[in-house]
């Protein structure tokens, strides 16, 4: 075992093959920053291997989706699955909890890789409960609060506006939710910040030296719960749901929206939600329950979230409830 | 012959919000949003039904007379049909 990547109470080994793959596999821990201790409930191994060819899609197998922005192509065969890019081939056993990833050598220095890889992980924990969501998390109050938008839709910068005035943060981009006995719970998935290099000016951190953002080649991949360790949070239960488009003004505004509309701008957000019947009807219900115990609000983020960020502060605070733990 | 009737996709899957429901079909990952008279009419579509027996399901449940019942049904249902939401069913 080359390393042990904790998400919440559960572990996943990750095995590399050859050391190109264990580069890979180094990144990619990088690049979640998540916890390395092994302590949680064993869920799963990914092995990592780099090929001289990707093997083939399992012959007489249907193709279950594309999915173009990632050119991927993903076939289903019962509870197994095959992904492949041209770069990347994964098998995954959810039920085993087993993921097998082949890498041609060029993998490691495409941001896709990674993507693809954070699916397979997505895959091996989904029978556990957790289900991905692209969002970014963020606490005020005790409450969480939820950032979810495409990528260009001004998540990172509004979400370092907020840790910029002291707001607890699970992940600027990509959490996991988890079903509990209290409600729908969020957790971080991937945990560096990737920031621009004018919004780096804003932390007390040197603004050089960071790693590349894999996904995104004008980011640098920032572990923010290294650097501001007094507001990184495990988990939150979400009260607020905000998602946001960036318009021409000087000040932001919020809009009530109806259930169902955050529900649909949710499942925009869930990857792999459409991938199998069974689970589309469990990721649907807890998005449902999600939906539920939180007020959901368009906001239409103005300059302030990058001239007065204390303004923006003070406006989404209001949207949280107060008492609502108490509840 | 008897009349024809309709049938929800099982590759549609639903979740409730209130007086509301959103839709997925799996096939085409579409999403769709519906409104309360909208989730009464997809919510008889578990099972095979005729236009009559969902008309005279909105007329008892909401104020509306059998003209408008049938008229809002008809439309709903050629939606639903257009994008794959429901099947046609010969009983």
């Amino acid at each position: 075992v080359d390393a042990c990547l904790q998400i919440g109470p559960h572990a996943v080994r990750i095995e590399a093959r050859d050391g190109a793959a264990r580069e890979i596999g180094h990144r990619l821990l990088q690049y979640l920053a998540a916890a390395r201790s092994g302590e949680g409930t064993d869920v799963g191994r990914v092995e990592l291997t780099t090929v001289g060819e990707l093997p083939e899609a399992p012959a007489g197998v249907p193709v279950a989706a594309r999915y173009e922005d990632f050119d991927l192509t993903l076939w289903q065969d019962g509870d197994d699955f095959f992904f492949r890019s041209s770069l990347v081939a994964v098998t995954v056993a959810p039920r085993r909890g087993e993921a097998r990833v082949a890498l041609l050598a060029e993998a490691s220095a495409s941001g896709d890789t990674f993507a693809v890889l954070m699916l397979a992980l997505c895959a091996l924990l989904r029978p556990h409960g957790l289900l991905p969501l692209h969002a970014a998390g963020l606490v005020h109050a005790s409450e969480g609060v939820l950032v979810s938008a495409a990528s260009g839709s001004g998540k990172s910068t509004l979400t370092l506006a907020l840790v910029r005035e002291g707001w607890g943060f699970l992940s600027d981009d990509a959490l996991l939710l988890e079903d509990t006995a209290s409600g729908v719970e969020a957790l971080p998935f991937r945990r560096t910040f990737g920031l621009l290099p004018e919004t780096m000016a804003w932390l007390p951190v040197p603004a050089e030296g960071w790693p590349r953002h894999p996904a995104d080649g004008r980011k640098v991949a920032v572990p923010m719960a290294d650097l501001l360790p007094a507001q990184a949070a495990e988990r939150c239960r979400p009260s607020v749901l905000l998602f946001p488009r960036i318009v021409e003004a000087s000040e932001s505004r919020l809009l009530p929206l109806r259930p169902a509309e955050a529900l649909t701008a949710l499942m925009r957000q869930s990857g792999l939600i459409t991938l199998d019947p069974g689970w589309a009807r469990e990721h649907m219900a807890v998005l449902g329950r999600l939906v539920g115990q939180a007020r959901s609000y368009r906001l239409l983020a103005g300059r302030d979230v990058l001239e007065a960020p204390s303004a923006v502060s003070r406006l989404l605070a209001s949207t949280v409830p107060p008492l609502a733990s108490a509840a | 012959m008897s009349p024809l009737q309709y049938l929800s996709n099982p590759d549609v899957v639903s979740t409730e919000l209130g007086e509301e429901a959103v839709l997925l079909h799996l096939q085409s990952q579409r999403y769709y949003t519906v409104n309360e008279t909208g989730l009464a009419i997809w919510s008889l579509l578990a099972e095979p039904r005729s236009l009559d027996e969902i008309v005279d399901a909105l007329a008892q449940d909401f104020e509306v007379t059998r003209e408008d019942a049938r008229t809002a049904a008809r439309a709903f249902l050629d939606e639903l049909l257009a994008d794959g939401l429901v099947r046609e069913a010969q009983s």
